[in-house]
């Protein structure tokens, strides 16, 4: 029987029944699985505010896999390290959804070692708030125009009267001239794209607090029409993330990437969701 | 007429710093201020009644304070005071560090304290930073500061094995001085025979930007005071002068997504300006330690090249030299760098702190040998802005 | 001090309740191309602009790094830009640091608001109060401002009816304001029968929600004639800072606001604010302010603005030709607003307003709940 920081890992198990809280577990309905290197694994099944925990040698069927050694697991139990640098530092891997991981820390009450003193822990009192003031944001005549075309499925760009340069979406402004933007332009819908941007992580929205599904592809396409650094910012369709090819241009040596074409919404709002991502045009 | 010369100097001498953690649910934000704000005083020697103005920043998105510096006044000891609050998202703290600078140049303020500081925990810094884009279309796409821009550049330049391990052994030198800084808030203890493993394992976030290659999320504030040159040597055995700073921004869109080179950076036309205007012609030769805002790995080891004017692989190869280690002929960031500690609006801050404590020899165990008198601090944030500070430890220019 | 800060030219649009049809980007470039028209100055690197400090906040805008929005149009692209979180007054102190300091000859400072963009006000400014006591009792600016109104009320002995006069005074000046909101001309009895939104502030005692944008430039003295030849010197600012909690504030007063003004009269050597001044500007977000800030700032002796009132003080001292911000500027920028006013008084430029021979001007910005920061500058042609 080994210990490290003070934990056996096999009391952990062996106390999840007695230390499980039904009401952190509402609303779970998840099978997960720990994989503690070279000690043992254990399918720990969570729903209807119950639990049931089974040694096992079989993991398949986990929503969640969590694999760490059992140095590393004690000393997280023991509150002496942190998961999330464990994670960071290769020390601790997540299969699966690593937010389902994250529930794990509400259903059980503190591992505490048999024989130590129960530290009355000050109670942490969390309150989440979610802050939300409506706004009306307006688009001004420049990005109104540009919203406008795309609701017909056409992409504009702004051009500077003294360089030349297109912008797409659209400024008031050539930055480097500073001067008025005054003309507009047709470019694409077509185009070869430049970056792709594969997402493996996705941030919440702020304005609605909604996560993009993962993976997706934030892209920059060189539409038709566009030259060097005049690249348009949009989404890939997530299916396509492993069969497009990147364009770039180093100096010299220009690489072409994959032909896209966007794919239009049904519904068009003259928003950004108007075109709903680009796809393979070859 | 270019660039000219100051009304009068402006030292550095006072330094405090909290421990930076993901964890300060010990104190609220006043509380955290003020431990800075105490150690700034009590390393200088000096009281609140000593202190003319407080400069306050942070991106106030991230904890949904309104004009924090209100509540703060608690925390910083404003009250009575003149204050000022400036803030341009990540590179707050270089402008903090450039505001308080000019407010004592100016002859207007003897002495200044600058505050910043972030408590990320008590929001969602992705979404806080998603929240910089333009409502009405970067912010459907953007994903935080996350990117794997540099990743595909560096790659596409010199390979991807080369531009892989390049971007891990940075990585690894940055934990290595992480390890000597108490104060840092990640400290992994990396090994070089981890190398493999973390390249292949390490969970991906964009391409090949990967967990490990990312800054921090940190809490935690920094305060530094400045004084007037007389006043300075009055109250400082050794206050550290603020040479020069530059402050350089741009346009709104991010040109992340284009794969066009060369492009000129904000990062090597403020460097180019400040060298210039200083007369220093050869900035690797110049500077004994370089702070630089360093959000990923993969960031670090592009912009070495930047900000040092550089050529071809030059900069690969200081970082496969070991160059840039504490021991290294270019040390950067011996405090560890921004993947180590990032709370936002006291990260810019601390570079400068960290690089005045180099240059005053009492950085303890992440001290760079020998003695360092040229010292250089950068800032990034915004849509790829740079503030970069030029500190001294004689004013010999 | 051996240089002075010149401004060299002031540009606006027009103060509207909902600039439904620009965004921010827009209201800012018609500033920025004015004053570009105006002064003929460039972004060299060398002799131009270098610097730009903006004002805005990222609460109202709902961005973070609200700057980060108009970098390009105020042509701070690969040059400097730093934005000052407060009353616009400070964003002029500011930049004349960063003059006096020799780090640069040449200032750009914009600013934008749009109140009408957010759906509440409130909303907003309860966000400025801890989380943990004063926010969930519901504090927000409005409040803040009442208790103050109350407080400062009892002890001044202004009135109802001294309040309905200011709002009736300052609509009728705005009149002849062209860049001023467009409000409706009110009678004093329109202002008393106005609903009391948070006693005793009625709905006409507040300022009005609207949207702005602003610019000026400001440039050390020895080159204000490459871009003017009717320059007005920025010669006095001082800024203070007051205590946090409401209750710790004695909100009848505002010594914090006498600071800033003894601060700001001391760096322009001002002996006697009650003489000095040709031409007041006072940030009166809330009537009651008017006084309150004249009384603070030295203009009117302490514990007279009523009797000052009564015996036609505001026009005498000409305070708040412009209107003020009761008229209707929005947060953030109210003190750029005064300042703006002081300069074309001082350049000769106020049109219908224009105070004969205006030599000297104060403008005053406010920041926080009920002032918990105050600004204060003094002007000279």
């Amino acid at each position: 029987m080994s210990e490290y920081y003070g934990i056996d890992v096999d009391d952990v198990f062996n106390t999840m029944a007695s230390r499980f809280r039904p009401e952190g577990a509402e609303g779970v309905d998840a099978v997960f699985g720990y994989d503690i290197t070279e000690k043992g694994k254990w399918k720990l099944s969570v729903g209807q505010g119950r639990m049931a925990l089974d040694i096992t040698e079989d993991l398949s069927g986990c929503d969640v896999v969590v694999r760490v050694d059992e140095q590393t697991f004690a000393g997280i139990i023991a509150g002496k390290l942190d998961a999330m640098a464990a994670l960071s530092a290769n020390k601790m891997k997540v299969e699966g959804d690593f937010n389902l991981f994250a529930v794990t820390g509400k259903i059980f009450t503190k591992y505490v070692p048999p024989g130590q003193e129960v530290e009355p822990e000050q109670e942490l009192v969390m309150l989440k708030r979610t802050i939300s003031v409506n706004q009306r944001f307006a688009t001004g005549p420049i990005m109104g125009t540009f919203l406008q075309g795309l609701k017909e499925k056409t992409i504009l760009a702004i051009k500077c009267p003294g360089c030349g340069r297109l912008q797409s979406p659209p400024r008031e402004i050539c930055a480097p001239c500073r001067i008025r933007n005054d003309s507009w332009v047709e470019i694409g819908p077509a185009g070869e794209m430049r970056m792709l941007e594969y997402c493996y992580y996705a941030s919440p929205d702020p304005l609605t607090g909604e996560t993009r599904e993962t993976p997706y592809g934030a892209i920059g396409v060189l539409l038709d029409g566009c030259k060097d650094n005049e690249v348009f910012w949009h989404l890939l369709n997530p299916q396509q993330l492993n069969d497009v090819r990147m364009g770039m241009v180093m100096g010299d040596k220009v690489v072409h990437g994959t032909r896209l074409r966007p794919v239009w919404s049904a519904n068009r709002t003259g928003s950004i969701n108007d075109i709903k991502y680009f796809e393979i045009d070859e | 007429m270019g660039y000219k010369k100051r009304n009068r100097h402006v030292g550095i001498v006072g330094i405090g710093e909290t421990k930076f953690s993901s964890h300060r649910e010990d104190v609220n934000q006043p509380e955290m201020i003020h431990e800075a704000v105490r150690g700034a005083l009590d390393d200088a020697g000096l009281t609140m009644d000593d202190i003319d103005c407080v400069v306050h920043g942070n991106m106030e998105l991230f904890e949904m304070v309104h004009q924090p510096d209100m509540w703060h006044t608690l925390g910083t000891g404003a009250y009575g005071k003149s204050a000022f609050r400036v803030t341009t998202g990540g590179t707050t703290g270089g402008t903090l560090v450039c505001g308080a600078d000019n407010l004592v140049a100016s002859g207007m303020y003897d002495v200044v304290l600058a505050v910043g500081f972030e408590k990320l925990q008590e929001g969602h810094t992705t979404g806080g930073i998603t929240n910089m884009a333009d409502p009405l279309w970067a912010r459907r796409l953007q994903s935080g500061a996350l990117t794997a821009q540099a990743a595909v550049k560096l790659i596409a330049e010199f390979g991807e094995a080369r531009a892989r391990r390049a971007a891990m052994t940075y990585r690894i030198i940055m934990d290595m001085h992480a390890c000597k800084n108490p104060n840092a808030h990640r400290a992994f203890h990396l090994d070089w025979d981890q190398m493999e493993d973390l390249m292949a394992t390490s969970p991906p976030l964009i391409g090949d930007l990967r967990l490990i290659h990312m800054c921090s999320q940190s809490d935690g504030a920094c305060a530094i005071i400045f004084a007037s040159e007389k006043k300075a040597r009055e109250i400082s055995g050794k206050p550290v002068w603020v040479r020069d700073h530059i402050t350089v921004h741009r346009e709104e869109t991010l040109n992340l997504h284009n794969n066009y080179y060369p492009i000129e950076t904000t990062h090597s036309f403020a460097a180019k300006q400040l060298y210039g205007r200083n007369g220093i012609d050869n900035p690797l030769e110049y500077f004994d330690v370089f702070e630089m805002y360093d959000p990923s790995a993969w960031w670090g080891v592009d912009w070495l090249r930047d900000f040092f004017l550089l050529e071809g692989d030059e900069h690969i190869k200081m970082v496969e030299n070991r160059d840039i280690m504490i021991d290294g002929k270019m040390p950067i960031n011996p405090s560890g760098g921004v993947i180590a500690t990032n709370p936002i609006g006291a990260t810019a801050i601390i570079r400068v702190a960290e690089a005045a404590k180099q240059i005053r020899g009492d950085a303890g165990d992440h001290q760079i040998p020998g003695n360092v008198e040229h010292g250089l601090a950068s800032s990034f944030g915004g849509t790829m802005w740079t503030v970069l500070t030029m500190l001294e430890k004689e004013t010999n220019w | 001090m051996k240089q002075r800060v010149a401004v060299c030219a002031v540009a606006q649009i027009k103060n509207e309740p909902d600039i439904w049809y620009q965004r921010f980007q827009g209201m800012v470039l018609e500033c920025f191309e004015s004053i570009v028209e105006q002064t003929g100055v460039t972004f060299d690197m060398e002799k131009g602009i270098r610097n730009v400090v903006t004002c805005s906040d990222d609460v109202f805008d709902a961005r973070t790094i609200s700057d980060n929005a108009v970098t390009d149009v105020v042509g701070a692209h690969f040059r400097g830009e730093e934005k000052v979180c407060q009353d616009g007054t400070n964003a002029l102190g500011y930049a004349m640091a960063s003059i006096l300091s020799g780090h640069d000859d040449l200032v750009l400072v914009m600013g934008h608001c749009k109140e009408s963009q957010t759906e509440s006000r409130r909303m907003c400014t309860n966000l400025a109060f801890d989380p943990f006591y004063c926010r969930p009792l519901g504090l927000d600016y409005l409040s803040a401002a009442g208790f103050q109104a109350r407080a400062y009320m009892e002890k001044s002995n202004i009135t109802d009816e001294h309040l309905a006069r200011m709002v009736r005074r300052s609509r009728e000046k705005a009149a002849l304001n062209p860049y001023a909101r467009k409000n409706e001309t009110v009678t004093e009895a329109d202002v008393l029968q106005s609903p009391l939104i948070c006693d005793p502030i009625r709905r006409l005692h507040q300022y009005p929600v609207t949207d702005w944008a602003v610019g000026m430039l400001l440039c050390t003295e020895a080159r204000a004639h490459e871009f003017t030849d009717n320059p007005v010197y920025l010669t006095g600012y001082g800024n203070c800072m007051d205590s946090y909690f409401l209750g710790e504030r004695d909100l009848s007063t505002s010594t914090v606001l006498q600071k800033a003004a003894r601060r700001a009269y001391t760096m322009a050597g001002v002996d006697d604010p009650k003489r000095f001044f040709d031409i007041i500007e006072l940030n009166d977000g809330y009537a009651h302010q008017l006084p309150m800030w004249a009384e603070n700032a030295g203009v009117v002796e302490a514990g007279e603005a009523a009797k000052w009132i009564d015996a036609g003080g505001m026009d005498d001292r000409r305070v708040n030709p412009s209107g003020g911000m009761l008229n209707g500027n929005p947060i953030m920028l109210g003190g750029l607003a005064r300042s703006l006013e002081v300069v074309l008084q001082l350049r000769g430029e106020a049109g219908e307003r224009q105070i004969e021979g205006a030599r000297k001007g104060l403008a005053h910005g406010n920041t926080g709940p009920a002032g918990q920061h105050h600004a204060v500058l003094v002007f000279e042609k």
